[in-house]
């Protein structure tokens, strides 16, 4: 070992910087980039399919997708009387004469969007306020915490459906971004317990030393050292957007008919289970395609953070190798 | 010998573990015996095996091991059993004494509970039987006033008195072997000597067969009989302790003893003249620093009326037990501590009261090396960036002309360049600490400051680190406040040297002088506590330290308390009784005497809350 650091020694490493470092180990990271892929582009085929619609009734704003169908469309219904799949209507068609597919591609923008929305929202505010009132303590603290305290006794589905009632009219995207603005109370508890403990540890005091302003000491030291709890908490955050999501329009306070969100139409086509079935499976598959994909990419983020992790599968090889052959060495 | 009980009988006993498919092993061809009433220390660095063996010898291994071999205690072969078969030895005949007796204890039960539980899992006895017999152990061990300690939780005792309780715990049964997995590391020299004095008096008394573990030589020499070396995981050499000490055949022996700090074994080191006349780099005068009161809390005063200096070019080792305010000098002297009154400077500028502007000014001219190697390197920051980040921060470099920087700062500590990119846990501990030092020196400091840097190392590492840091400070000539609870370490290192008690300062002066010539009884105290690696030397000290306190008025017993909790009235009685002069200094004194004898008692009261009063500390900024 000693040789070969003497040998490596002469040689000049290239400096990497923490970011470097965490973008080669995510881009290391298979599910994770696999995720990220299909999230993307099933992202862009869910919105050229459907294309984009925005705004209320009346300044609507659209740009047609490339579906032959729209979610509002009311077309006749097939051969098959309980609207089973068919070439022309690939998803099948609901009772009265919709094409399915076009629903769930305009259910699946919905979702997406709320939960982008929610989950981007969510975790910033939730990070910036539990950051600042772990790391300043004291009354700062104190007077956060009660803040949030006072969020958190505030049932979040009543907030819904007093948003839901006054600006549901307004569009999906105003709901999200209100939901967003309440959703960040469970994230901002567990980041102000993070930085509690990790502010006492002595690398803060030594970054200090070396000059390092509060703002670069909360973000450059201390955040990257809790971005596991932040991670696993921002993947909870979005797939309980969904549901969030779900239970509002439910309630009729959410996303509102014609439109629809995935949640919607498997909370409507429950019952139709056992005669048809496809109505219940696209959605639900599509959810749980979306969930996963976040979780891997949640994984191999919080894999990448994490130095611990060394998903390095070059370096443990040669390690193997190394050690076999001095094994045989010796033997 | 032969005539004793033979106790613990270990043949070819092996440690795998394994590890992402593949078996490291951990321990290797252990053959060893024990009788009763023997010493056996089992000796080696950090990852040497000696903890994983102890653990081993009674299936205490995590699941991943394969234990292979014969372990016979008193007769009955130990591996490979139910563990129906194992209750009934551990804590009965195999007790265990670990390292750490804040955590071995449950902080949620009280001592005595923890006692009885022991005591009625294995004996048939009532509750009110138990709990005599638990008073009676903890008499045994010296604990101050038993009887109420019974019913103490583990944080209200101090950290020698945990490991007395800890022992109680372990003697409950009268085991026929005692395993003591690092017994003294986590403490003080003074408490560390006294726990030594209790461990040899219940050996004797019980005639327990002991197994010691440690890296301590010292420790080794004062206590074991036989001393088994490790390395690796392989038995490097097995002898009498005394063939060990005076004649180490093996290499690695030779070289583990050389790398054990003697005192009084280095040259004096001088200052040049010219540097001994110069302006003082660092100047403390009157230094107060309270920890602000919290609750119910009182306001803690941890130094109380330093003042020292330190020229260019020399180091000033700072010495004192934990809990005498040698870090809070330290922190406070770079500014990460407000003060309460007096005054540090550094080249002249004010570092008390300074705002943050200038104080990021005033910090471009120091260094500081933590204590804890582990957490001082952000874990989630490359090597190489935490050593620039002064540099970067400081806009000195850039770039280019930053990687540079880098790459010399890690030449000049003797770490290979491709480490730039490695994150802190990639690294060992001696390595961790050369980065520390590396980013310290990144500013080219006049004054660096060291907080025990060397106290989670080994020896023979702490050998090289101190080395090395010798070496920079000849070619880089900055000031050095060493602080270190390690009086052999001070030996090597320093020009003068100052003792801290009770946040304050008791003696300052020359190494030479304070070392050999020491004018206060506290002084003198520390200084016998150190034990020495050569059992001949060792017994000496021990007697002639036995002999000074008995001088001194203070029985071995009285100072327990004194030294390990300094709260209680028989601990100020001692202080007065060792130091008169400063006795006299403090009735001198009445104006001040009012005010910092108040929050004394009830201050120290909070001394083991002390991660808390700490955390009231940046909060004031």
């Amino acid at each position: 070992m000693s040789e070969v650091g003497q040998r490596e020694q002469l040689v000049t490493t290239e400096g990497m910087s923490q970011g470097t470092i965490i973008r080669k180990k995510f881009l290391q990271h298979k599910p994770a980039v696999a995720g990220l892929i299909f999230m993307i582009f099933f992202a862009i085929f869910v919105y050229t399919a459907s294309g984009i619609h925005l705004g209320t009734n009346e300044a609507k704003f659209t740009i047609q997708g490339w579906w032959k169908y729209s979610h509002e469309d009311l077309l006749p219904t097939g051969s098959c009387l309980s609207g089973c799949p068919s070439p022309d209507h690939p998803f099948g068609q609901i009772a009265n004469g919709r094409d399915y597919f076009a629903l769930v591609m305009r259910g699946a923008e919905i979702s997406l969007m709320v939960m982008v929305i929610i989950g981007s929202l969510g975790a910033f505010i939730g990070t910036v306020i539990g950051a600042v009132s772990g790391f300043f303590g004291g009354i700062v603290d104190a007077v956060m915490m009660r803040f949030t305290d006072f969020i958190i006794t505030v049932p979040s589905i009543l907030i819904g459906a007093v948003i839901g009632y006054n600006f549901g009219a307004q569009g999906v995207v105003t709901l999200a971004v209100f939901l967003g603005v309440f959703a960040w109370t469970g994230l901002a508890r567990l980041v102000r317990g993070e930085f509690l403990s990790l502010r006492e540890r002595e690398f803060v005091d030594a970054a200090r030393v070396a000059g390092a302003s509060n703002a670069r000491i909360i973000f450059k030291h201390i955040l990257p050292n809790s971005v596991g709890v932040i991670i696993v908490s921002t993947t909870l955050l979005l797939s309980s957007s969904i549901l969030t999501e779900t239970g509002l329009s439910f309630l009729g306070f959410g996303v509102q008919a014609p439109d629809v969100s995935l949640g919607l139409l498997i909370n409507q086509y429950q019952g139709d289970f056992t005669f048809a079935p496809w109505l219940f499976w696209w959605p639900g598959i599509i959810i749980i395609l979306i969930a996963l994909s976040i979780n891997f990419v949640g994984d191999g983020l919080r894999d990448a953070f994490d130095p611990r992790q060394r998903k390095d599968v070059k370096r443990r090889k040669k390690a193997r190798l190394e050690a076999q052959q001095s094994a045989a060495a010796n033997q | 010998m032969a005539a004793k009980e033979l106790i613990l009988e270990v043949k070819d006993f092996n440690v795998d573990f394994w590890v992402e498919g593949q078996w490291y092993p951990a321990a290797i061809n252990m053959n060893f015996k024990l009788a009763a009433g023997e010493v056996l220390a089992i000796v080696g660095e950090s990852g040497s095996g000696k903890s994983t063996t102890a653990m081993g010898l009674m299936g205490l291994l995590a699941e991943n091991a394969n234990v292979t071999g014969s372990v016979k205690v008193k007769g009955v072969e130990m591996l490979h059993q139910p563990i129906s078969v194992l209750r009934k030895f551990r804590g009965k005949e195999v007790a265990y004494i670990f390292q750490e007796p804040m955590t071995a204890l449950n902080p949620v039960y009280t001592v005595g509970f923890q006692i009885v539980e022991v005591l009625r899992n294995h004996f048939d006895m009532g509750p009110e039987s138990a709990k005599e017999r638990a008073i009676e152990l903890l008499t045994l061990v010296e604990i101050p006033d038993p009887a109420l300690s019974f019913n103490k939780y583990p944080h209200q005792l101090s950290g020698g008195q945990r490991q007395r309780a800890m022992i109680a715990q372990s003697l409950a049964c009268d085991p026929a072997l005692l395993i003591a997995d690092e017994p003294t590391t986590a403490l003080d020299v003074t408490v560390q000597a006294e726990i030594l004095d209790l461990m040899r008096n219940l050996k004797d008394k019980l005639n327990s067969a002991v197994l010691l573990i440690t890296h301590d030589m010292g420790v080794v020499a004062d206590l074991s009989d036989r001393i088994l070396v490790m390395k690796d995981g392989l038995t490097v050499e097995v002898d009498t302790a005394e063939n060990i000490f005076n004649r180490p055949k093996h290499p690695y022996t030779k070289s583990l003893l050389a790398s054990v700090p003697k005192l009084g074994s280095v040259k004096v080191r001088k200052l040049a003249s010219s540097e001994a006349k110069a302006q003082p780099v660092l100047e403390v005068k009157d230094l107060v620093i309270e920890y602000p009161k919290r609750g119910r809390i009182p306001a803690f005063r941890a130094v109380d009326g330093v003042s020292f200096d330190i020229k260019p070019g020399e180091i000033l080792g700072l010495v004192g037990e934990s809990g005498s305010g040698k870090t809070t000098v330290g922190r406070a002297a770079i500014g990460l501590l407000p003060v309460h009154s007096g005054s540090i400077k550094l080249l002249g500028d004010e570092i008390a009261g300074a705002d943050m502007k200038k104080l990021r000014a005033i910090r471009q001219h120091t260094g500081i090396v933590f204590q804890d190697p582990a957490s001082s390197l952000n874990p989630r920051l490359p090597i190489g960036e935490s050593i620039g980040e002064p540099l970067f921060l400081a806009k000195l470099a850039k770039g280019e002309e930053l990687n540079r920087r880098v790459e010399d700062l890690l030449d000049s500590v003797e770490l290979p360049r491709s480490y730039r990119n490695r994150y802190p846990h990639e690294l060992s501990g001696g390595q961790k600490q050369r980065v520390g030092i590396a980013r310290a020196l990144a500013m080219s400091p006049d004054l660096l400051i060291a907080d025990e840097p060397t106290s989670a190392l080994d020896v023979s590492v702490q050998a090289r680190f101190l080395d090395l840091l010798q070496d920079l400070q000849d070619k880089l000539k900055f000031a050095c406040l060493f602080i270190t609870h390690d009086i052999g370490v001070v030996d090597i290192l320093a020009h003068r040297i100052a003792v801290m008690q009770y946040g304050k300062l008791v003696e300052v002066g020359p190494r030479d002088q304070v070392l050999n010539h020491p004018t206060q009884m506290y002084t003198k105290t520390l200084l016998a506590a150190v034990p020495v690696p050569d059992p001949k030397e060792q017994k000496k000290r021990r007697e002639a330290r036995a002999k000074l306190l008995a001088g001194a008025g203070i029985k071995t017993k009285t100072l327990a308390p004194a030294s390990e909790e300094k709260s209680s009235a028989p601990a100020k009685a001692t202080v007065k009784k060792a130091a008169p002069a400063k006795a006299a200094v403090k009735k001198a004194a009445p104006a001040k005497k009012a005010a910092p004898a108040k929050p004394k008692a009830p201050a120290k009261k909070a001394a083991p809350a002390k991660p808390t009063t700490k955390k009231a500390a940046p909060k004031k900024k």
